[in-house]
Parts: structure tokens; C-alpha cells; sequence
């Protein structure tokens, strides 16, 4: 066995360029194929993730924001907009609303605060049924004490700094896919009123981002959305399942396309392997045949290449799974941002899983485009093959 | 007896019509014997030479090789008899071309599972004979033909092999490398008792045999 791989690493050394040509179709295969399984994978968590966690049936915005008001349901686009808090005590009103959460998100200047990428968001501690259940269970929240995303390592009595003041932690969400939840620190509206006055941001008192509703039981969604948007023909109501279901349906077809795309590119990388491999069996029987003549045996011929085709998918298939995982984290934010749906990277022990996943089936892949060349050169007679090379 | 051929018989089939590469040979040869084959290009010697290495199937006849019928054996006791009992050398390079001058000398060790150390120890001994233990990195095509060809014979020794196959392993040499080409397998016919078939051009080489043979047209003639 060792022997197999010295003379197959040797071999692979020695012509560079078959190497890096078949690493490089078995590593374009694994990226695609990598990148389409991280894509499908995180998608579908995210937005199961979304659904469980918001507790909320109906999402009320501007009318105006209507475009991108799904992006916001999952949080992957930015906010541009504000309605006034008192649609919410209207919007309580209305048959079939149980609860309605006004919910107001800031993205603040970066020097404001001592962490990165946070988002604030203010809620009505009277009135919200998603952050409050969180807050209830860590024994509530005190003067100055704010709460945390799951995306922060802050732990209950550690201390961030907003606009300069300082927040004590009084607890911390579990994750949630929403990346306004996750990288959110979540406060009283009133605090955060306090906070942007002092910093300047276009929030002013009385205003809120979103209006968050929860239905009574057995109450139609899509009939509450409608009465919403007959009475306040100046505010969308959205469906979250709708909404979802959108989305899901562009994701559908994304995903769709990338699988096929990677499907047909493993059937152009296999072809290829076992192309390459039969010209260069051609290229290399009088090797085969002095390598039989000085004692190898049929088995021996038959490993030493399986060996080389090994190496090579193992080191392709890594190669493809590393430039994958490199690619989707600098484009996740890209594709997020244009599709309206959020994509965090899946963490490490998951995509670990999913290298060795996509790995072995590089092995077995290009395993099974060469066991045919493999099996003819070990078959060669090794006069004929030491002729043939002359 | 260390050889023993008898009727062998190797016809290649071309199409309609057949080419008796060898034609009835019979052909004993004794341990530390040297035998020298002469005969015009496409009288069969080749062809005979991969018969009793094992490298080819005859169409008729037997090879024994100490008394065992080798096309008897299955692959894995053909490949270990070739690799412990026989030395090739090829009518072109012999080497393989991605592996280093050291490394193709180490390979019928390798294969056989030989101590490393002790074949190390050959190898650089061997070299050395053929003057090549500075060239110990480098790979054949860092080499001169006739400098491939004194790796070749040094490896073709390196298991102690009883027989060597060596098929014109002078041709188109220069004078220096053709000398201690023959140096060699006459120094190790001499001195481990190591058998030569030698197939060669050259009537003056033939002379330095014990024992002379000419091939004519697949046919196998005794010379005086
Ligand atoms: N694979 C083959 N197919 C058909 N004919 C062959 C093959 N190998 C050798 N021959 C023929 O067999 C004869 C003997 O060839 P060879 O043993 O190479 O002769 P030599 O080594 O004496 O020059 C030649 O006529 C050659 O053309
Ligand atoms: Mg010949």
C-alpha cells in the first residue's frame, strides 16, 4: 500500500500538468456541488428557523415598502421606512387580531457602539409576544439592561456600550435565522427613542419599523390581511406564509438549476477523468509493462492507479470544497441581498460534515470513472505493453 | 538446469495471415551460463527473450525456470518468480521515466520486500559499478542514452537474480557505456554466478560468450 502511493504521488509530481487538470475538473465538480448542498441546507434551516421563532402570523408595513417587505420578514434587506406606533393599537382592533407587537429596527453609525453590525431593535414591553417570552424566562429586564442576539458571545452581566452609554446584559435569544434577531440588541422603544435622538439617526419618538401580529386561533390570515389593508389603504399587510412561500418558490428554482448544473458538471468531470485516463494508460503502458517485467503483479498495477485516483479526488475534492466555502461566504451577502432571504453560513462542525460528505463522493465518483482503465492497463500483456511504448 | 525450453512456438496472428515470431526453439541453458543470440532484426529475438521471461504467453511449448513450468503459475508466483529470478533489460529504455535513478533502482527491492537498508546498500554498490552512484537524483531524462542504459543493467542485478534477459543492451552505444555495460554481466556472471541470455548485434560481443546462438526467421541454430 505504501508502495501504490509513493509511486503514485511520484507520478502525479512528475506530470503536473494531467495532475492539475483532472484535480481541477474533479474540484470545480465538488465546488458546485458543495456550494448547492450549504445553499439548500442553510436555506431550508433559515427559513424553518424563521417561521418557528417569530410567533408571527401577519407582518404590517407601509404600502410603499411593499417590494421588499418579504426581505424584511427574514431580515436580509434594511429598513427605509417607518409608520406611526398607534396603527398598533388600531390594528388591535380588528377581528381576528390577537396581539399586535410594533417593533422598530436601527442600524446604527458603526462608531456608535462596541459591537459590529448590531442591530437595535426597540419593542413595546407591553405589548410584544416575541422578544418578551425570551426576557420572561431570563427574570425580566432592569434599568439599563438590554437584551442579546444569539450571534453575540455576551454573557447575562457583561456590559456593551450604545452612544456612549453603557448596557448591562440581562440575557440572550437562542438563534433565530433572522438576522435582525440575531445581531439585534434588543431594548424598550423608549430607551431606544433616547438613544437615536442623542445620535442623530431618522427615528424619531412615536415611530416603529414593522407591526408584528399574532392572530387568534382559527382566525384566516389572509382575510385579517385584507380587512388590514381595506381600512389602511396606506399599510401592506404580509402574510408570512405567503410571504415564505414566495420565496421558497425562487429558491426552488435556484436551487434546481444548481443542482442540475452540478450534475451535469460531475457527468463532464467523470467523462473526462476516465478520458484522460485511458489516453494517458495509452501514454504510459510501457511504464506498466517494465513495472510488470521487474515483478509488479496484475493487483499491484491495478492499486497503483487507483491509488493516483484517490490522491487526485481526495486533493480536488478538497481543493473544490475550500474554494466553494471561500466563494459562498464572499457572495452569501450578494445572493441574500438579491434574493431577500437570509443565508447564514452553516457552522463549522455542519460544514465539515458536508466537506467529508461531498469528499467521499468525489472518491467514489472518480473511483468508478477509472476502475475500467484501471482494470485494462493491470490486464495488459507485458510484452505487448513494453512494445507498445516503443 | 537453470532453463529449459522446449518447442516453443509464438505466432502472431495479422489479420488472414500469421507470423511464426518463434518457430519450434528448443533451448537449455545452466546456471551461470552466458549465451550469446545473434540474428538479423525481426528474427524473433525479442520475441524469444519475453517468452522465457514470462512476459508474453507462448502459442506453443514450455518454459521451465528451475524445473517449474511458468505459464503453470498463476499471476502472483509469476510476478515474484520474475521479480527474484530474472533481470531485463529492455531493447530501449528500461526505466521508469517519473522515478529518480535511486528510485528505479530501489523498486525490484520494493516490490520484492526487501530490507530497505541492505538495498539501499546494493543499489550504491551497484551504481557504483556502472559509474553512476553520482547520478543517484537524477531522472532518466536528465540522463545520456548510454548512461539510461548502465542504470538499467545495475538494476537488472539488484535482487540477485539467476538469469538475466538482456536485449541488445549495447545498441547504438557509445564506446565507454557499451564497455561497462558488458563489464558488468560479465563481473556478475563471474562472480554471483548469474546466467546471461544476451541478444546482440555486434559478432564481436557474441565472441565473449561461452556459447553462441543465431536466430533465423523464428528458428533457433547452434553455432559452432
Ligand atoms: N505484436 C506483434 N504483432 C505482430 N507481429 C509481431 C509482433 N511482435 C513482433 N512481431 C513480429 O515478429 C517477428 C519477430 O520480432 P522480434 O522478436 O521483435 O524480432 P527481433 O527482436 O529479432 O528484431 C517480426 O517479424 C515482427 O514483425
Ligand atoms: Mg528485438
Amino acid at each position: 500500500m505504501r508502495m501504490h502511493i509513493t509511486l503514485a504521488l511520484q507520478n502525479l509530481r512528475m506530470r503536473k500538468f494531467r495532475t492539475a487538470g483532472i484535480a481541477c475538473a474533479i474540484a470545480i465538480a465538488s465546488a458546485t456541488l458543495f456550494i448547492s448542498l450549504v445553499l439548500t441546507l442553510s436555506m431550508s434551516t433559515s427559513l424553518r428557523l424563521s417561521m418557528a421563532q417569530l410567533g408571527a402570523d401577519v407582518m404590517v408595513v407601509p404600502a410603499s415598502a411593499e417590494s421588499s417587505a418579504e426581505g424584511v420578514l427574514l431580515g436580509a434587506k434594511p429598513v427605509r421606512w417607518h409608520l406611526s406606533y398607534t396603527y398598533a393599537e388600531e390594528l388591535e382592533k380588528i377581528e381576528g387580531v390577537e396581539a399586535a407587537s410594533p417593533l422598530a429596527f436601527v442600524e446604527p453609525p458603526r462608531e456608535c457602539c462596541s459591537l459590529r453590525g448590531v442591530v437595535l431593535v426597540g419593542f413595546d414591553p407591553a405589548r410584544d409576544f416575541i422578544v418578551m417570552p425570551w426576557i420572561h424566562r431570563a427574570g425580566g429586564l432592569g434599568r439599563m439592561q438590554v437584551f442579546a442576539g444569539s450571534e453575540y458571545a455576551l454573557t447575562p452581566g457583561s456590559q456593551v456600550e450604545l452612544y456612549g452609554y453603557r448596557f448591562r446584559i440581562a440575557g440572550r435569544m437562542e438563534p433565530t435565522g433572522i438576522p435582525y434577531f440575531d445581531r439585534g440588541i434588543f431594548m424598550p422603544l423608549s430607551t431606544l427613542y433616547l438613544l437615536t435622538q442623542r445620535g442623530g439617526g431618522d427615528l424619531r419618538e412615536g415611530q416603529v419599523s414593522v407591526i408584528m401580529l399574532r392572530l387568534s386561533p382559527g382566525a384566516d390570515a389572509e382575510r385579517v390581511a385584507e380587512a388590514i389593508e381595506f381600512n389602511f389603504p396606506e399599510l401592506k399587510a404580509v402574510v408570512a406564509q405567503r410571504a415564505l412561500a414566495n420565496v421558497r418558490n425562487q429558491m426552488h428554482l435556484l436551487l434546481g438549476s444548481l443542482l442540475v448544473l452540478s450534475g451535469v458538471i460531475w457527468g463532464t468531470a467523470i467523462l473526462l477523468i476516465s478520458v484522460i485516463l485511458s489516453m494517458s494508460v495509452r501514454e504510459r503502458m510501457r511504464e506498466f509493462g517494465i513495472l510488470r517485467a521487474l515483478g509488479a503483479t496484475r493487483r499491484f498495477i491495478f492499486g497503483y492507479l487507483m491509488a493516483e485516483v484517490c490522491i487526485l479526488a481526495t486533493l480536488g475534492g478538497a481543493l473544490g470544497v475550500g474554494a466553494g466555502y471561500l466563494l459562498l461566504s464572499q457572495v452569501s451577502g450578494y445572493i441574500s441581498a438579491s434574493l431577500g432571504i437570509p443565508y447564514p453560513m452553516p457552522d463549522r462542525l455542519y460544514a465539515g460534515l458536508l466537506s467529508v460528505g461531498v469528499i467521499d463522493l468525489a472518491l467514489l465518483l472518480s473511483t468508478l470513472a477509472s476502475i475500467l482503465p484501471a482494470y485494462r492497463s493491470s490486464r495488459l500483456e507485458p510484452y505487448h505493453a513494453i512494445r507498445a511504448g516503443e | 538446469m537453470l532453463v529449459s525450453v522446449n518447442n516453443l512456438t509464438k505466432i502472431y496472428r495479422l489479420g488472414d495471415y500469421e507470423v511464426y515470431a518463434v518457430r519450434n526453439v528448443f533451448l537449455n541453458i545452466d546456471r551461470g551460463e552466458f549465451v550469446a543470440v545473434t540474428g538479423h532484426s525481426g528474427s524473433g529475438k525479442s520475441t524469444l527473450l519475453s517468452l522465457i521471461g514470462g512476459l508474453s504467453k507462448p502459442t506453443v511449448g514450455r518454459v521451465k525456470i528451475d524445473g517449474v513450468d511458468i505459464w503453470e503459475l498463476g499471476d502472483e508466483e509469476l510476478s515474484a518468480l520474475r521479480n527474484r529470478k530474472i533481470g531485463f533489460m529492455f531493447q530501449f529504455s528500461s526505466l521508469l521515466p517519473t522515478l529518480s535513478v535511486r528510485q528505479n533502482m530501489l523498486l525490484p527491492a520494493s516490490l520484492a520486500g526487501a530490507d530497505e537498508r541492505e538495498a539501499e546498500a546494493r543499489a550504491r554498490e551497484l551504481l557504483e559499478q556502472v559509474g553512476m552512484e553520482h547520478r543517484m537524483h537524477a531522472y532518466p531524462w536528465q540522463l545520456s542514452g548510454g548512461e539510461q542504459r548502465r542504470v538499467a543493467v545495475a538494476r537488472a542485478f539488484m535482487n540477485h537474480p539467476e538469469l538475466i534477459l538482456a536485449d541488445e543492451p549495447t545498441g547504438d552505444l557509445d564506446e565507454d557505456s557499451e564497455a561497462l555495460v558488458m563489464r558488468m554481466l560479465r563481473r556478475m556472471n563471474r562472480e554471483e554466478g548469474t546466467a546471461v541470455l544476451l541478444v546482440t548485434h555486434s559478432r564481436e560481443l557474441a565472441e565473449q560468450a561461452e556459447r553462441r546462438l543465431v536466430m533465423r526467421r523464428g528458428r533457433l541454430l547452434e553455432v559452432g
